[in-house]
């Protein structure tokens, strides 16, 4: 997995630590937290035009910086005209499905068992993948990931609605079916199948007479008429309570009559 | 029917009653069938499809109409005391809380209203819904300046629509509200709502309270609204071999 590699500033406090362009390296620890869906910037365009130079320029560290050298080493660097891109080491797979799948929970208010079914599998695999008990398929793990970012293109889009979006139901299916059954290619492929919503269709029947209320929206569209206003009158608490259990006491047995037979 | 002196009255706040020009809608089947006398309020049908997820449409059938408010007085600013009594819990004097609520929009923002429809259309007769003997029918006469047509409420249509897009066009008086909650009662609740009327008539007085003594079970106490009580007494006999029950209920009774 790759990510934009992306970082605020470092703080007036760290520059005297560090020397040369390799102010960059203290701040390795800030880009290897994981935090995928988070784009930091740098502050500006760091271009390594030899590999080697950063390992040199890493030796020159000061102590503090030095143990966070090893981790940044660890990342492909590679250089670009607007940035840095990395690759993050390897994880475990345990460590990923956990790490997911938090996020997801953490961003919207789906159960395990709501996960779970947007992999295709029950809530019981999923915890198995978590604890390393068992591993994940590369189809499953995949549709993990998607979730995932199907739920951060839509917290971007707007946040907090990624729970409502995921399981509006179009065509009998909800988007966590759709992930499960792999209709997804791209993260926002979840705004073409909320596109699917329901087409409404409207038809205007001509009116043969003229309808009651025509004098009163006369008078309204005259401006004759005013909205209707708020009620406002203080009542004890009392009236707005109820007492059902008088139900039975105060209340006649209805005749027992034949009635038509259900409502179809 | 009452004449049109009696039924309208002109008040200022929302009430039970109201006479309003708003949107009416229903759920309707898929053969779009209307009723005549509701013609003319489904001037548009809207499908919307596949809502019920198993390729099943809804419709609905919607136009403005002239409607009766047949929401309780007490309900039509519910809210509005819930949030006057917060925010004096808050710390607020009364004067401040009732003006806080005013302005907050988002309290009671709905209400049920029934739409007025034509007599002719209706199965039933005019001269019967006219003199109001047709349950889930009220009788509305003419509006003096011409705003209502003779009519009758429908309050086998209800619906509930957003205060923020009604219009007041008229409103009743106490007799024709009166009206209106026995027609509501008699559609919805009781088909044999007469007896304790009956009994408020008789006696003159509004029924507030009515108790049977676990004590007395023969005993029926009731409190009216001066604070007199009625204890009507049921005297021991023998219960009918049919019905299993006494004839004479109110055979006596006595004034506390």
């Amino acid at each position: 997995m790759s990510s934009q590699l992306c970082a605020k500033p470092a703080s007036r406090h760290d520059e005297r630590d560090v020397s040369g362009p390799w102010s960059i390296l203290p701040m390795a620890g800030t880009f290897v937290e994981r935090k995928s869906s988070t784009t930091t910037r740098l502050g500006m365009p760091f271009v390594a035009s030899d590999p080697d130079g950063i390992l040199l320029g890493a030796e020159r560290m000061t102590s503090a910086a030095f143990s966070r050298r090893r981790q940044f080493w660890q990342t492909y660097v590679s250089s670009t005209e607007t940035g840095i891109t990395y690759a993050i080491p390897p994880r475990s797979v345990k460590e990923e499905v956990q790490e997911l799948r938090d996020d997801i929970a953490r961003r919207t208010r789906l159960t395990r068992q709501q996960i779970a079914r947007a992999l295709g599998v029950d809530r019981r695999s999923l915890s198995a993948w978590v604890k390393g008990v068992a591993i994940p398929g590369t189809g499953k793990l995949e549709r993990l990931r998607m979730l995932a970012n199907v739920v951060r293109d839509i917290d971007a889009t707007g946040p907090g609605r990624a729970t409502e979006v995921l399981l509006s139901r179009t065509g009998g299916q909800d988007l966590l079916d759709h992930i499960a059954a792999g209709h997804f290619r791209r993260a926002s492929d979840w705004q073409l199948l909320q596109g699917t919503t329901p087409s409404a269709t409207i038809v205007h029947r001509h009116q043969q007479r003229r309808p009651l209320h025509q004098n009163a929206l006369e008078a309204y569209l005259r401006g004759e008429l005013r909205p209707l206003g708020r009620a406002a009158t203080i009542r004890p608490e009392s009236d707005y309570e109820q007492d059902l259990s008088k139900a039975d006491r105060m209340m006649p047995d209805e005749p027992v009559r034949k009635s038509r037979q259900g409502y179809r | 029917m009452m004449g049109p002196d009696d039924f309208y009255e002109w008040h200022e706040q929302p009430r039970q009653g109201d006479i309003v020009l708003c949107g009416v809608s229903r759920i309707i089947a898929e053969d779009r069938r209307s009723p005549s006398q509701w013609e003319s309020l489904d001037a548009h049908f809207v499908q919307i499809d596949d809502a019920w997820d198993d390729g099943k449409p809804l419709g609905i059938a919607a136009g403005i109409g002239i409607a009766m408010v047949v929401t309780h007085d007490c309900q039509l600013d519910k809210e509005w005391n819930q949030r006057v009594r917060e925010l004096q819990r808050d710390g607020m004097n009364e004067e401040q809380a009732e003006l806080e609520a005013t302005y907050d929009r988002t309290l009671d923002r709905t209400l049920v209203v029934s739409p007025l429809v034509d007599p002719g259309d209706l199965r039933g007769g005019r001269g019967n819904l006219m003199a109001g003997k047709v349950i889930g029918y009220l009788p509305v006469p003419a509006h003096p300046a011409g705003l209502v047509d003779e009519c009758v409420v429908d309050l086998t249509y209800q619906c509930t629509v957003d205060r923020l897009d009604v219009v007041k066009v008229a409103s009743i008086s106490e007799a024709a509200r009166k009206q209106l909650r026995y027609a509501l009662i008699q559609l919805d609740a009781l088909r044999t709502a007469e007896l304790g009327f009956e009994i408020e008539a008789i006696i003159g007085r509004t029924i507030r309270e009515v108790e049977v003594p676990a004590r007395h079970p023969l005993m029926v106490r009731i409190q009216l609204d001066n604070g007199q009580v009625i204890e009507l007494l049921q005297q021991p006999g023998t219960p009918d071999q049919e019905t299993g029950r006494t004839e004479e209920f109110f055979s006596s009774g006595s004034e506390s």
